[in-house]
């Protein structure tokens, strides 16, 4: 079940005859259970880690946690005899800890170790004492025999893991470490628990060798997008794939396609979210093909898999923990906006005469200027129609605001004037302080028959935006019973509802916050007038009016009409879970049957207010139910003396249905303020989309361990996929794996403390989505009375095949000098050929785009994880250094269509959707991820040319000018405790990529951004720096305005592409575990309190404007464009966690 | 449970359809693309000097919107001639003829014109090998006057298989309702725009159609080949200002200025008032935001409120301009009767035309009073019949603009009529005005090789690049 331990390789014969219970004595280099590798996750409680009692025999322990052994009934009768209880009390390098504090639980007798770790304590058989020393968790052993106990603390918060783990693999197989002959690395829950983001996976990032989470905070929920081993699909999905408990976990991302490329839309985010931090006890990411074969097509692009909490935190009865979270979000990253000129298009302002209209004016002498000629007294009037900022200078010039007008809607502010003077904070103080509060209960018991977790979250989001909330709450239950002997039913359910009002939009839409504040707009607007978005009558008060006496909006809105009048909510509910029988048929053979749903409704509502504009309602509900039905038979055996058998073979149905269902209005509401599709002028155009795929699977692994050193791993999964056509709809996945603890044979190599080489290669492959083989016609609205069809604009194909990869990966794991030192490397190759894709085609075959298989793609990288010790002091002072980074090369070998013969030179992923110069492509030979676009020209001497005639630099043809993806990433953790106090820093990097800009090109175009003012630039114009085309330098000066508008990205790409590296202060943590005097007080067995912080301080970064790590639009694979990414945000919070 | 191999048929999609549903959306599409504020407002529009950009001032200094143009390009082909091709496909599968060959013919002659805008928008466009993607999937680019010549042959055909007797849509036809007459009489109009196209590049071959097809053309407004949208979104109008108001471009002084020189009856139905003054003022063409010079947008006049309509019809082709082809090619001395005739009726049927559309209160007095200030005159038969085909062609962009270029020509008495864009031309190629559009960033990536030998065909993938029937 998945309460039972991890087969076989934990019942290790070294240690038959140890009766050491619990917390093995490291010791020694004749231990022959040593991790396979840290963790680089800092903090793993240790409490709620199982380690293992070794029972003697291939028999399963009862429980999943040696913590708590049950009674015994004969062994229980000799409570009544105390014996001294005596041993060491060491740190997991075999330091001896002095000065522990030993305490009987029972009796309430205390002890302290000596200076040379020794102890010595009354105890009964079932007593249970509890062990605690500053910096160290405390650990509570029962004691079950006579004799001697040597106890082996772990720092606090190290971020290690105790010894004679396990590890969970795929299928939730768990496996000694060492068994493992493929990379893969394990995260502990608190490393998403206590510096806490609202979707977990985005603090996993920086942690993992090889995992890269990109996201963007400023995008309320938004989404993650999250990559192992960088891209290998050209235009599918490069998503890691989720498991929880054996559920897998839909993360479709939902976005509109204009949402992707830098257009217009709402980024909802991804699913993934809805799972509770909380609840989350380890992650297990599974990055090759080998690690992951055995999850067939979905195990593709690697495998998270996370294993949820099944057991009270603290030993004893019903178990309760209650955790607090309290986090503080601000803006970090704005860019630098110039406050020197305001709002217009020619420098100049408009005149108003009172003698030509006294009707706007309060009377002609509130006319503020008369220049004596006649004409009259008269107002200067900034142009409000135009939406950007190539102004007069602000000089405090006395003008009528676009808040003075509206006499006829009784506006109180009419023929007020105000001076012409910079706001400089008036993006800043737009965005508010947002507040996140989480709130988690979990109730928890055990006992011999069974064990349950109750949980109950609550996150509630105060956005940084105005008007914008998201909250989430979660319950879940499981539990498991034991039916007969042998004999476990098990179930779990997790409910999730999550509701969000306000999103902000991405790209190139009114709702984005940063289309008027970055990319277009005017510099002087006073933020408190721009509260006031409604007259008294309702309708908008815009900045953007088209004249004095026109109060509709040219094209923009206020910030604030966006903010409550146009904007979206959307909620989810969600149930996912599992119910299932676990069977012990006989000592080596266990059977397993087990039902898996994942389920989730979703409503999206976009609202844009019927005003000036006509308004508009869209409604999409989205529903998708996913079922699986697995049935596996589990064998473990011992065969002989030196080797050891675990196999697996089983079957599973995955069946998933999945819905859109709505409309959109047309020609605007009837009656403004009410969002129904039936409240449409014309009839509402319907959404209605149908999709339903089902993939049978038979799979059987078997692992064959020698002498528990050597062990090979077999994996094979046969797929029957609904969506190709048969014949291709079968497909194979064989893994093979080899993993050899070569310092078993070293014995005399002191220094070296463990050390294993592993090697696998795998295939995987990957079928399609439903309804790519046959076509079908679009339905379009009617044109009145006759009905209209067109083709589904992507043609369809018969004859497509499943994408394959092969990988092969070697790796070799080191730790030296007493674990002070220890490394992990891994090399992999993987290609994929056939791949699924949409393939772009001229639109004169009648298509845009057709599906075939095509195109090959190798990814080749290194990964590399150090963890040091540099300082462990008998103090208690503990210093630890986890570090990875990880570098992925990418090459599209070849973009052959075999069906049509065709060798194409390269493949359009996505276009940007403004200039519709940048496209990101693959082009063969180079990475997936080329940023195309124009350049400048380049005489002989790199000098770039300038036109001679115009001043505007010459502009290249499309071409390479960059690559979306990073050369390497990765991410340093030093952590430090000392008397119970813990402190972490994580530090990650990226070095390379490119991406380009939008809020640059805009930014500058509009004449809103501090380098369109800098060296005068306005007042003096420029002489572009380059050479006239005969050679001669450029002598021709331009102005600012007509620089940025010609030289800039909307028609030389290169102008505004940047490189996306950066050195960010990601996280830093200070954990407190609180004294057992505090705690006590409340009765609580344990409490910890924490400090943390995210985002912290962008240390260095090339890119002007914007947060290099924090510009994704969607977890799609069209990146490098940023669509005027919203502001990163930096948390501050606290975190109190509580066990009764 | 459902087998594997029935779950991937889409079970709420259909896989059948019938040739009206495919000609209403070859009508629809195509008339919403070519009437586009994107299209014909930013391209078609500016390029023939009627209107010039309000705040986005790029594409009049030249600077072609590459989204704009991709989706031209990419609208006609993947959907209007695509439907055009796959319903004459599907009625030749049928086994029941009825209606097929009236059917297949309408949809032929949608074809050439949709095929004749592409050449003229492009030059070499991909014909004879598109609409095969089984087998296909990067289409040669074709000569454009081969095209031309295709397109004529087609047409020509398809007139010989029109016959009235015969049933062809009995719903779907937005145009004309099935009547094939007046598909027939559209067939030959559209052969005449062919051949007047190139009068100077192949006059003999013109010639010889307009000869042919004259008296078959349009002899009446009533003729008219016009897509009549509907007062109910989705349909309106593609560039209408019912659900908002429209700033994005203002008429041009060129526009402005000639027009009121002669007193053109027309004036107030192509501006509106400037809001600030309440008469019309044209903005001088090309005037970017940034020029001191510029007045604000209350100084200068909208284009009319009739074709900013909800019901403004997306016009195919109209009498007016058949007139003027005739008037043309009797100005060349062709056999198609009196040069002067035919450029009174081509006017006087465009006044006609909008006066009934706009409701004008226009006397036909005032129509030969205009006359008489425009009158025919044969020595400057280039000039007066030009400045004239070009005032009725306003709002049919693309029509507009290719004659422009093709006839180069001035005010009647040759004092230059267009302007150079106020604020420059960004696109070194092109001083005036550009003489096409370039190809699509995408083809040079889909369709690599043929982009390139199309491009060095043509002369240069540049904007400046003349057509092959610009002579002038």
């Amino acid at each position: 079940s998945a309460y039972t331990l991890p087969h076989g390789y934990l019942h290790i014969r070294q240690q038959k005859d140890t009766t050491t219970p619990v917390v093995v004595k490291p010791a020694a280099d004749t231990t022959p259970v040593k991790p396979v590798k840290d963790t680089s996750a800092p903090a793993k409680d240790t409490s709620k880690t199982a380690p293992v009692k070794d029972s003697g025999t291939t028999q399963q322990p009862k429980q999943d946690t040696g913590l708590i052994l049950p009674p015994d009934e004969k062994t229980a009768k000799e409570e009544v005899n105390k014996f001294n209880l005596i041993g060491t009390i060491k740190d997991d390098a075999g330091t001896a800890i002095p000065g522990a504090m030993i305490k009987n639980k029972k009796s309430g007798a205390v002890a302290q170790s000596t200076p040379a770790g020794t102890y010595s304590i009354k105890a009964g058989i079932n007593d249970t004492i509890l062990v605690s020393a500053p910096t160290f968790a405390e650990q509570t052993i029962p004691v079950t025999k006579r004799g001697e106990i040597n106890i082996q603390l772990t720092p606090a918060s190290a971020g290690k893991k105790v010894l004679n783990e396990v590890v969970v693999t795929a299928l939730g197989i768990k496996k000694n470490p060492r068994s493992v002959g493929f990379a893969m690395s394990e995260v502990t829950g608190n490393a998403v628990q206590e510096a806490k983001e609202v979707n977990f996976v985005n603090a996993l990032s920086g942690k993992v060798p090889g995992l890269q989470v990109n996201t963007n905070t400023g995008s309320m929920g938004g989404s993650s997008k999250i990559t192992i081993r960088g891209v290998k699909s050209i235009l599918g999905d490069n998503n890691a794939f989720f498991v929880v408990d054996g559920i897998p976990i839909m993360n479709t991302n939902t976005n509109q396609g204009g949402q992707l490329n830098g257009g217009g839309g709402y980024d909802y985010g991804s699913p993934l979210q809805d799972i509770n931090p909380e609840d989350i006890d380890n992650i297990s990411v599974l990055k090759g093909a080998a690690a992951t074969a055995l999850y067939g097509s979905r195990g593709a692009n690697g495998v998270l898999l996370l294993s949820t909490k099944k057991r009270p935190d603290a030993e004893g009865g019903i178990g309760v923990t209650y955790s607090l979270n309290a986090q503080m979000d601000q803006v970090y990253v704005l860019p630098k906006y110039q406050n020197t000129y305001g709002g217009g298009g020619n420098g100049l302002f408009d005149t108003l005469y009172y003698n030509q209209h006294p009707e706007g004016f309060l009377n002609e002498q509130s006319a503020t200027y008369d220049d004596n000629n006649g004409k009259g007294r008269y107002d200067l009037m900034p142009q409000y129609y135009e939406d950007q900022s190539w102004g007069p200078k602000l000089q405090g010039q006395i003008i009528r605001p676009y808040w003075s007008w509206g006499k006829d809607k009784n506006n109180p502010f009419f023929g007020q004037t105000t001076p012409w003077v910079a706001q400089p904070n008036n993006v800043k103080d737009f965005y508010k302080t947002g507040v996140t509060i989480t709130n988690n209960i979990a109730m928890s018991g055990a006992n011999d028959k069974g064990a349950f977790r109750l949980s109950y979250g609550n996150m509630d989001q105060k956005f940084v935006l105005p008007n914008s909330t998201l909250k989430r709450n979660n319950l879940s239950f499981n539990g498991n019973y034991k039916l007969a002997k042998g004999l476990t039913a098990t179930a779990a359910v997790n409910y999730s509802s999550l509701q969000a009002k306000g999103r902000p939009g991405t790209g190139f839409t009114g709702p984005n916050p940063t289309l008027q504040f970055t990319m277009y707009g005017q510099r002087q607007l006073e933020l408190d007038k721009e509260k006031i978005y409604q007259y008294p009558d309702g309708s908008q008060m815009t900045w953007n009016r088209r004249a004095w006496n026109n109060d509709t909006m040219s094209s923009s809105n206020g910030p604030y009409w966006n903010r409550y009048m146009d904007y979206e909510t959307d909620s989810r509910n969600r149930m996912f879970g599992y119910a299932g029988l676990d069977l012990d048929a006989t000592k080596w053979l266990t059977l397993r049957g087990r039902v898996y749903i994942d389920d989730y409704n979703q409503l999206e509502e976009e609202r844009t207010a019927k005003d000036y504009v006509v308004g508009g309602y869209i409604k999409r509900i989205r529903t998708s139910r996913e079922m699986n039905y697995e049935v596996t038979a589990n064998a473990h055996k011992e065969l002989g003396e030196d080797f050891m058998l675990n196999a697996t073979v089983g079957g599973n149905v995955m069946h998933r249905k999945w819905t859109t269902t709505g409309g959109s209005t047309n020609g605007g509401l009837i009656t403004p303020g009410v969002y129904n599709l039936a409240n449409s002028v014309a009839p509402a155009t319907p959404i209605d989309d149908y999709f339903e795929k089902q993939i049978n699977s038979a799979f059987a692994t078997a692992n064959l361990g020698y002498k528990n050193f050597l062990f090979l791993d077999l994996t094979g999964r046969s797929d029957w996929s609904s969506t190709l056509l048969k014949g291709n709809n079968q497909y194979f996945y064989p893994s093979t794996s080899l993993s050899f603890v070569f310092s078993d044979l070293l014995k005399d190599w002191t220094w070296l403390s463990f050390g294993k080489l592993r090697g696998s290669v795998a295939a995987v492959g990957n079928d399609a989505d439903p309804y790519r083989l046959y076509d079908t016609y679009q339905f379009v609205q009617p044109f009145g009375s006759n009905p209209i069809n067109t083709f589904n604009p992507t043609k369809n194909n018969l004859d497509l095949k499943p994408e394959r990869t092969t990988e092969f990966e070697t790796g070799i794991e080191l730790k030296f000098l007493d674990n002070r030192i220890g490394v992990d490397f891994t090399y992999y190759d993987k290609t994929t050929k056939d791949q699924l894709l949409p393939l772009q085609v001229p639109a004169a075959t009648g298509y845009t785009s057709t599906f075939v298989n095509g195109g090959s793609v190798q990814n080749r990288g290194i990964e590399v994880g150090v963890n040091l010790n540099p300082i462990r002091l008998k103090n208690g002072f503990r210093w630890d250094i986890n570090a990875n980074v990880a570098r992925n090369r990418n090459k599209l070998l070849n973009m052959d269509v075999e069906q049509y013969n065709l060798s194409l030179p390269m493949l359009n992923i996505g276009t940007d959707r403004r200039t519709q110069k940048v496209s990101v492509v693959a082009k063969v030979g180079e990475p997936l991820g080329t940023i195309m676009g124009t350049d400048y020209v380049y005489d002989g001497n790199g000098n770039r040319v300038v036109d001679a005639a115009t001043g505007y630099y010459k502009v290249s043809a499309i071409k390479p000018i960059g690559n979306a993806y990073p050369d390497y990433v990765g991410g340093v953790t030093n952590s430090f405790s000392y008397k119970g106090i813990y402190l972490s820093a994580l530090v990650d990097f990226q070095k390379g990529g490119n991406f380009f800009s939008y809020t640059n090109l805009y930014g500058e175009k509009s004449g809103l951004l501090e380098s369109t003012v800098a060296n005068n630039i306005r007042e003096t114009g420029i002489i572009v720096p380059g050479v006239t085309e005969d050679g001669k330098p450029n002598e021709k000066v331009i102005t600012a305005k007509d620089h940025f508008n010609f030289n800039g990205g909307n028609v030389i790409s290169k102008a505004n592409l940047y490189d996306a590296s950066y050195i960010y202060l990601r996280e830093v943590k200070i954990g407190y575990n609180l004294p057992e005097a505090w705690y006590k007080k409340i009765k609580a067995q344990a409490a910890r309190l924490s400090f943390y912080g995210r985002n912290l301080w962008l240390i260095k970064s090339n890119a002007p404007n914007v947060d290099p790590s924090n510009i994704i639009n969607s977890s799609s694979n069209v990146q490098g464009i940023e669509g005027g990414a919203l502001p990163s945000l930096r948390s501050l919070g606290v975190n109190l966690n509580v066990s009764f | 449970c459902k087998k594997l191999d029935e779950m991937n048929r889409d079970p709420t999609k259909p896989t059948t359809t019938q040739p009206q549903y495919l000609l209403t959306g070859a009508q629809k599409t195509a008339m919403d693309i070519l009437y586009s504020g994107l299209q014909n407002g930013y391209i078609a529009m500016e390029y023939a000097q009627f209107w010039t950009g309000n705040s986005r001032t790029n594409d009049a200094q030249f600077q072609l919107d590459e989204g704009n143009n991709a989706a031209l390009w990419n609208t006609l082909y993947s959907q209007s001639l695509h439907n055009l091709d796959d319903l004459i496909k599907q009625n030749n599968s049928k086994t029941d003829k009825t209606g097929v060959p009236n059917q297949n013919a309408i949809a032929m002659i949608m074809k050439a014109w949709l095929f004749q805008i592409l050449a003229d928008t492009y030059g070499n466009v991909p014909y004879s090998a598109a609409f095969n993607i089984t087998t296909d999937i990067t289409p040669a680019y074709d000569d454009a006057q081969t095209i031309y010549k295709s397109l004529v042959d087609s047409v020509e055909q398809q007139l010989t298989i029109l016959d009235e007797s015969q049933s062809s849509f009995n719903s779907g036809d937005i145009i004309y309702n099935g009547k094939v007459g007046l598909w027939k009489k559209l067939g030959h109009s559209l052969l005449l725009r062919l051949a007047i196209r190139m009068a100077d590049a192949n006059p003999q071959l013109a010639q010889q159609i307009i000869e042919k097809h004259y008296k078959d053309a349009f002899t009446g407004n009533i003729d008219n080949a016009q897509f009549t949208y509907l007062n109910a979104a989705p349909n309106k109008f593609p560039y209408n200002d019912s659900e908002r108001e429209i700033s994005e471009f203002f008429v041009t002084s060129t526009l402005t200025d000639y027009m009121k020189s002669v007193n053109d009856p027309r004036l107030n139905i192509f501006a509106r008032p400037a809001r600030n003054s309440d008469t019309i003022k044209g903005m001088p063409y090309g005037t970017s935001s940034s020029d001191p010079g510029r007045l604000t947008p209350n100084e200068y006049s909208f284009p009319g409120t009739q074709v900013y309509s909800a019901t403004m019809p997306g016009i195919l082709m109209t009498y007016s301009e058949v007139e003027f082809i005739l008037a043309e090619a009797a100005a060349r001395g062709w056999n198609v009767g009196d040069a002067k005739t035919h450029y009174e009726n081509g006017v006087r049927a465009s006044i006609d035309y909008w006066r009934l559309l706009a409701k004008a209160d226009i006397s036909d007095a005032a129509i030969n009073d205009y006359l008489t200030r425009v009158p025919y005159n044969a020595s400057d038969w280039r000039n007066v019949i030009g400045t004239q085909k070009w005032l009725s062609l306003y709002p049919q962009g693309f029509q507009a603009w290719f004659e422009r270029t093709r006839l180069h020509f001035a005010k009647p008495g040759g004092a230059a009529l267009f302007i150079k864009p106020v604020s420059g031309s960004v696109d070194p190629s092109v001083t005036m005005v550009p003489f096409r559009l370039t190809y699509l960033v995408s083809e040079t990536t889909q369709n690599a090789e043929n982009y390139t030998t199309a491009a060095q065909a043509i002369g240069g993938d540049k904007k400046g690049t003349q057509l092959w029937y610009n002579k002038y």
